[in-house]
């Protein structure tokens, strides 16, 4: 894999993803994923597998909550869903990221090297 | 539902893939490639599931260890709400292991820190304390002839050493106070056999271990603490005692108390003895070599005697062998006997807590049957029920161990403090960190058994009986219950039986006369001041001290006897009781005996003054006492109790004839004329035979008055006279420790040992007694709750509370009769056994029946509240009421 690749998941931004992904209610995998994919495009392009092991680790931190349960369809599938916990983390991990994001870009859209005397 | 993590994770991914494979078909993916495109967009199946697994597995596990916490806390809370729910059970149960756990943990820590840890020298199995062997088989203390033939020839020991056989106490000037201290004459060795090195300075050398040499003392640690702070550089500390200035070169450790309660250790050579063979005033400790048999240095000793009997003429040799003795035991000696019963006792009184916390948890599982059974009505499962009873009888046996484990710290405590130096090792016991685990375990353990004792009655519980008749089924449970109150009747009698006999002894020992009178007596032990010093290589310069000892001693009496409310007065060397003694050989008829064993007599030696006999009260039975006129210019006489009269002159005329005193002073040669004979006294304890006596005149052989007792008869309350004097010791001789004891106080401490053991004793027979008690009042607690319809009925029709205390009344004084009768055979039997092995220990019928009478009353009592409930039953409620 090259470092270039534009398409490569950021580090650690899966699980803001799942959290974002499942505070809009109760979702099973299939559709977490097909969420995702729908709503980012090919911009964020993951192997679907890794979706799985993703959801169980934020489960066994406390974040999510899941269950089995029919589904429109009348299939049985396992949903997952958002915690208070898992809420609060969301919250604190998008703020962190729009921080991130914010330093980012005044960092990449400055036009040179600031003067000494303008600070 | 749960099912397994393969399945889970399994179902999960087979249903992501069928989803997706749909979704390609529907945008127009043929349905083969549909399903493989599937898969690859989903990446590695397989590792994928086996990840997802590890990750379910590792959550399932966390989750269920905090499931099993919770439900430990609530079940915990649950406990307590319970304990707190019926204060009155949980309060005797707490109170029942307390006392149990408490008094085992307690007797355990003695025994093991008394009898069982090893003394803190190294090898102290190898040390042996070393006797001669008398021909009639007993132990007597050393000769120095004997030791010095011993040491050189003896081929069993690496190291052997002497120390003074009568273990003194002696007025020490120069600590931080005048005091009394107990110091002990040593040979050089005598730190080498014990293998202990100095805690600071060091021990003596050659110059000062030998005749004549220079001065120099030991001190204990306690001493340097108590009396020379602690002080670091010993240079310039020194002490003054036998009228001697002796500089501090030593401190041994802490943990060094030999012989048991030594403060001051000097070198036993500075000081020639010329004794004989037969003057048996040392004792020895040896340490054996690593290669020999305990039995085989005993055959060598043997031999070393036998071959000094061919060699020396037989009069001068009363030794026919060795006798040694492991130090350990002799120390420990006659508490180890006394330890064992008391540990035997003490395991009694762990039964009785055991049986009594089992009957009530019995009686409340029986209580709670019907609560069992609902809640497993209402699902929760056996085991849970199980689980939730046995977590409360651990929560209540460990909070009772805890308990426990403070109650053995505190009555460990208040035993030192009131048994302190009289008993060996005592004073380094203290609770352990062992001990206090193995209470705990034991608590722990218990608790989980009584625990399962009402779990099992609870798994057992057919629901339905129960919910249609709560009171079905007691009948069997009543009667293992009766069981076990009888026996703890039976248990608290044989110990109540235990402590009145020792009572009974204790009270007919103080009962018997002394043969001489304690109530106004006082008595203060004075050490002369002002000596010259004699050359101690010279028994000549020994002799020009006599004088100076004799003119001091009058002295102070005179000035005694001056001081208001001060009537009789008298110098007496060894008191009577005070476990003062010497005694020695000596020979009746005016010329020695030699090979004569018919005219060799043995008995104590003491000293007297005039106004001695008069001032404790001892008649004299024949003849006179002494006058002030016997003093070294008159003719030597002797006064001799009734017991040496009988046993050596027989049916002669006493007074008249005449006796060598032999080693025992500087005067053994000269013809001494018998002029008295008086009363016999108890000078070995009260518990002990009276054995001969010889008393010489304190002016006329003063040397062994050196430090002497003053006995004073009070012509006012003693106690007033005791301060009085003890203010005019102060000010007139500062240099004495300004210490005086009644005759009565005497009298008392020679029986401590006794007092000790009764003291223990008699608190767990308390203790027993106290748990048969709440066993009786539980169970007839019990019964009137069970017979509550019963009497209402009764009531009803007719009957008067007294009537119903009667019935009440009938069934307890059954089982205290029962148990009774049992528990008095036992004892019976018991004492018959020991009575020929422990000493004073008779089978006292009167005694047999005080303690039953104790039993009946207190056990009635114990019964007296229930049944005075059972007739307060208002029987309009109980026939309303079912």
């Amino acid at each position: 894999m090259s470092a270039s690749s534009p398409n490569r998941l950021l580090r650690g931004t899966l699980d803001v993803l799942l959290l974002k992904t499942l505070s809009w209610g109760p979702l099973h995998g299939y559709a977490v994923s097909r969420s995702i994919r729908l709503t980012s495009g090919d911009d964020l392009k993951v192997d679907e597998g890794a979706l799985y092991p993703a959801l169980r680790r934020l489960e066994g931190k406390g974040y999510l909550a899941s269950y089995w349960a029919l589904t429109d369809q009348q299939r049985e599938a396992r949903f997952y869903e958002l915690t208070p916990e898992g809420r609060r983390q969301l919250d604190l991990e998008v703020t962190e990221w729009n921080r991130y994001v914010a330093a980012m870009a005044r960092v990449l859209g400055a036009d040179g090297p600031r003067l000494a005397e303008e600070s | 539902m749960p099912r397994s993590v393969a399945q889970d994770v399994d179902r999960e991914i087979a249903f992501h893939l069928e989803m997706r494979t749909r979704e390609l078909v529907a945008s127009g993916w043929r349905p083969r490639e549909a399903e493989s495109e599937a898969r690859r967009q989903f990446g590695d199946v397989k590792a994928t599931a086996a990840r997802c697994r590890a990750l379910e597995q590792r959550r399932r596990t966390a989750e269920r260890r905090s499931d099993v916490f919770d439900a430990l806390r609530i079940d915990l809370r649950y406990a307590m709400r319970q304990m707190v729910r019926n204060p009155g059970f949980t309060a005797s149960a707490l109170l029942t292991l307390t006392l149990g756990i408490g008094a085992l943990s307690a007797m355990v820590t003695l025994v093991d820190n008394i009898l069982l840890r090893p003394l803190p020298y190294p090898e102290a199995h190898r040390v042996m304390q070393v006797w001669e062997r008398a021909e009639e088989g007993h132990a007597m203390r050393l000769a120095r002839p004997n030791y010095e033939d011993l040491r050189e020839r003896w081929r069993g020991h690496e190291q052997i050493a002497l120390y003074d056989g009568w273990v003194g106490s002696t007025a020490v000037v120069g600590g931080a106070r005048p005091a009394q201290a107990q110091s002990v004459g040593v040979s050089s060795g005598f730190f080498d056999v014990l293998a202990t090195a100095p805690l600071r300075g060091r021990t003596f050398d050659g110059d000062e271990a030998r005749i004549g040499g220079r001065r120099a003392v030991v001190v204990s640690e306690r001493f340097w603490r108590r009396q020379l702070g602690s002080r670091d550089a010993l240079e310039g500390l020194s002490l003054r005692f036998f009228g001697d200035t002796w500089p501090v070169v030593g401190v041994m450790p802490e943990v060094f108390d030999f012989p048991p309660g030594t403060d001051l250790w000097y070198p036993a050579e500075v000081y020639e003895d010329t004794s004989t063979r037969t003057s048996h005033n040392w004792a020895a400790i040896a340490r054996l070599r690593a290669d020999v048999s305990l039995e085989r240095a005993r055959e060598e000793a043997d031999a070393v005697f036998a071959q000094l009997r061919s060699e020396v003429p037989t009069d001068e040799i009363d030794a026919f062998g060795a006798v040694l003795v492991p130090i350990h035991d002799q120390m420990v000696g006659g508490t180890g006997r006394a330890l064992w019963f008391l540990f035997g006792a003490a395991t009694l009184v762990l039964l009785l807590a055991a049986t009594n916390l089992s009957s009530g948890l019995l009686a409340r599982a029986m209580e709670r049957r019907a609560e069992m059974s609902v809640r497993g009505a209402l699902g929760a499962g056996g085991a849970r029920l199980v689980r939730q009873l046995i977590t409360e009888s651990t929560l209540l046996t460990v909070v009772g161990g805890l308990l426990g484990a403070a109650f053995a710290f505190g009555s460990l405590r208040l035993l030192k403090s009131l048994a302190g130096e009289r008993i060996p090792r005592l004073e380094e016991t203290a609770v352990d960190l062992r001990v206090l685990l193995i209470t705990l375990g034991v608590a722990l353990v218990t608790g989980a058994l009584f625990g399962l004792v009402p779990a099992a009655y609870a798994a057992r519980v057919d629901i339905r009986s129960v919910l249609t008749d709560a009171r079905a089924g007691n009948r069997g449970h009543g009667r293992i219950w009766n069981l076990l109150v009888g026996g703890e009747v039976a248990l608290a009698l044989i110990l109540v039986v235990g402590a009145l006999l020792m009572v009974y002894e204790l009270a007919s020992l103080l009962q018997r006369s002394p043969g001489f009178e304690t109530s106004q007596v006082l008595a203060l032990t004075v050490e002369a001041q002002d000596l010259s010093t004699p050359d101690d290589a010279d028994i000549d310069s020994y002799l020009a001290v006599e004088p100076e000892i004799a003119a001091f001693q009058a002295r102070f009496q005179q000035q005694l006897r001056s001081r208001p409310g001060v009537g009789t007065t008298g110098i007496i060397s060894h008191l009577p009781l005070s476990g003062r003694d010497a005694n020695g050989r000596l020979c009746i008829g005016g010329q020695p005996c030699d090979d004569d064993e018919s005219r060799q007599a043995y008995a104590g030696y003491r000293l007297a003054s005039d106004g001695y006999f008069e001032a404790l009260g001892i008649p004299v039975l024949q003849g006179r006492a002494f006058a002030p006129s016997d003093d070294a210019e008159a003719p030597f006489v002797a006064v001799v109790n009734r017991a040496f009269a009988e046993r050596y002159l027989g049916r002669r005329e006493a007074v008249g004839q005449t006796l060598l005193s032999g080693g025992m002073d500087l005067h053994g040669e000269q013809p001494t004329e018998i002029v008295g004979v008086v009363g016999n006294v108890l000078h070995y304890g009260l518990d002990q035979q009276v054995r001969p006596e010889v008393f010489y005149p304190a002016r006329q052989r003063p040397l062994r008055t050196r430090t002497t007792t003053h006995v004073v008869r009070s012509a006012i309350a003693p106690d007033a006279l005791r301060t009085e004097l003890e203010g005019w010791l102060r000010s007139a001789y500062p240099e004495l420790p300004p210490e005086i004891v009644s005759l009565r106080e005497v009298r008392l401490e020679s029986v401590r040992d006794r007092r000790f053991s009764l003291l223990v004793l008699g608190g767990m027979a308390t203790l027993a007694l106290g748990l048969a008690l709440t066993g009786v009042w539980a169970i007839t607690s019990y019964r009137v709750a069970q017979r509550h319809h019963e009497f209402g009925v009764r009531i009803a029709l007719g009957l008067e509370p007294g009537g119903v205390m009667r019935l009440v009344g009938r069934d307890v004084l059954r089982l205290l009769l029962v148990g009774g009768a049992v528990g008095g055979a036992l004892a019976w039997a018991a004492s018959r056994l020991l009575a020929g092995r422990v000493a004073g220990l008779q089978t006292e019928p009167v005694v047999f029946l005080a303690a039953l009478l104790v039993l009946l009353v207190t056990g009635l009592l114990a019964a007296w509240w229930p049944a005075r409930r059972a007739t307060t039953i208002d029987p309009l409620r109980v026939l309303g009421g079912d």
